[in-house]
């Protein structure tokens, strides 16, 4: 009974669906007690309050091993995936931009004010499903210098002060990553447990190769500062700057809306 | 198919069939609640969590109509609450802390995932900007296969409810792919 004609996006949406790849589904067979036993309630969320502090144990524990690379692949908070070991075909960093070629992947080097998309705080609140926020702490920062709009397979909104007794500097970038969007860093040289208004949240020291896709973009650049990472609710919250780690969670917990 | 009778509820089925049920259903149920969830680890404890419903359930059924509905229609209603129930940054965590137990396939499915199934995986990225209901019609009807009677079934509504929901859902997905995913839409498949 399908009365209607599929249209040409309908097919599309089929013929892409098709192309999933998922994860192999487990045997559940095994997991399922057999008929008459009872599973005991209220395991998983045992767990999951236990999580955080797995979190923590296991996170000093890995960076304190120098056999950490063996034991997991990347950890992710938020949308920012941490790869823990190179990529399988390393290439070096540039300090310049390369031409656009339209190949696909293509990989650019970039320096942060050379992303695209660059619009007005209130033209990219219009655009991106979240409430955009600003630090008000340090009290001198104010409105940004630059704001961009960025697809990262999801919304996300750069923003970015410049240091105002040296503007060729930045002083601070804050990236506000909406679902869906994933970014990756690699192989970072530190990465500290911390919290942001008491929830977890990872302080992770460069250089190291941040890496985004954007459209049929690959993008990488050269991270030499330190970065904050935490979430709220849907949003991902990344703050890149060359100040320690007190005054970044300081900065973190002071946004609000502008 | 004969049963034993026994003084306490739940009796549901027996084990042999059980064993049968959750092999030829597991698969889809797993992947609908990972395309809902977006965590394999999280798809895999709420198919468990699925089951183990039914099983509770199973005297309460209608054995006149298809099994997999049915499954999937309790898989959906656990997937909604745990939607609600969990954040994202939970299940970030919980995915990572899983990741140091024993070595498992699945992390390199994962990230062979990212980078060899992109279109599809941006047609997901897509899809989750849409509202749930949207999700999850779209996910039964073209990621799952089901026909829109079946459809119906899942979701409890008329098949014509079904009908609106996925013309409505289509037509919010182009403009989301138009917008951010333009390079998806009618782009000849299989060039790599």
């Amino acid at each position: 009974m399908e009365p209607r004609p599929p249209s040409e996006w309908e097919d599309r949406v089929r013929e892409l669906a098709r192309q999933f790849s998922y994860p192999p589904a487990p045997d559940l067979r095994s997991r399922i007690p057999r008929p008459g036993v009872r599973r005991p309630r209220g395991r998983r969320w045992a767990w999951a309050a236990g999580a955080f502090g797995a979190f923590m144990l296991a996170l000093g524990i890995l960076l304190a091993s120098p056999a950490r690379a063996g034991l997991l692949e990347f950890l992710q908070i938020g949308a920012v995936r941490i790869r823990l070991q190179p990529p399988p075909t390393p290439s070096k960093p540039a300090a310049t931009p390369s031409p656009a070629s339209g190949a696909i992947p293509e990989t650019r080097m970039l320096g942060i004010l050379d992303l695209a998309g660059e619009t007005t705080l209130e033209a990219a609140q219009a655009q991106v499903p979240f409430p955009i926020r600003l630090p008000t702490y340090p009290p001198d920062l104010g409105r940004p210098d630059h704001v961009y709009l960025q697809g990262m397979g999801g919304p996300a909104v750069i923003l970015v002060w410049r240091d105002p007794m040296r503007p060729d500097r930045i002083r601070l970038a804050l990236f506000e990553i909406g679902p869906g969007a994933l970014i990756e860093k690699i192989t970072p040289q530190v990465l500290t447990a911390t919290t942001v208004h008491g929830r977890p949240a990872l302080w992770v020291e460069g250089p190291y190769l941040l890496q985004t896709r954007s459209g049929r973009w690959e993008l990488r650049r050269l991270v030499e500062g330190h970065v904050l990472l935490w979430t709220e609710g849907e949003v991902t919250f990344r703050l890149e700057t060359d100040l320690g780690m007190e005054e970044a969670v300081r900065i973190a917990e002071s946004l609000s809306a502008p | 198919m004969e049963r034993k009778h026994r003084a306490h509820p739940p009796e549901g089925p027996d084990e042999a069939l059980w064993e049968e049920v959750i092999r030829q259903h597991q698969e889809p149920v797993f992947r609908l609640l990972y395309l809902m969830l977006g965590d394999a680890e999280e798809a895999a404890d709420t198919a468990q969590e699925t089951f183990l419903r039914a099983f509770r359930a199973w005297d309460r059924r209608d054995p006149n109509r298809p099994l997999r509905p049915w499954l999937l229609r309790i898989a959906v209603h656990l997937a909604r609450n745990r939607r609600r129930a969990l954040g994202r940054y939970w299940r970030a965590l919980h995915r990572w802390a899983r990741l140091q137990g024993p070595p498992s396939g699945m992390r390199d499915e994962i990230l062979e995932t990212v980078a060899r199934q992109e279109e599809a995986e941006r047609l997901w990225r897509a899809i989750r900007r849409l509202g749930l209901m949207d999700q999850e019609t779209i996910y039964l009807r073209y990621f799952l296969e089901l026909s829109e009677a079946e459809i119906a079934q899942v979701q409890n509504v008329a098949i014509g409810t079904v009908k609106s929901r996925l013309h409505r859902a289509l037509h919010r997905l182009r403009a989301v792919v138009e917008r951010e995913f333009p390079d998806l839409i009618g782009r000849p498949h299989g060039e790599g």
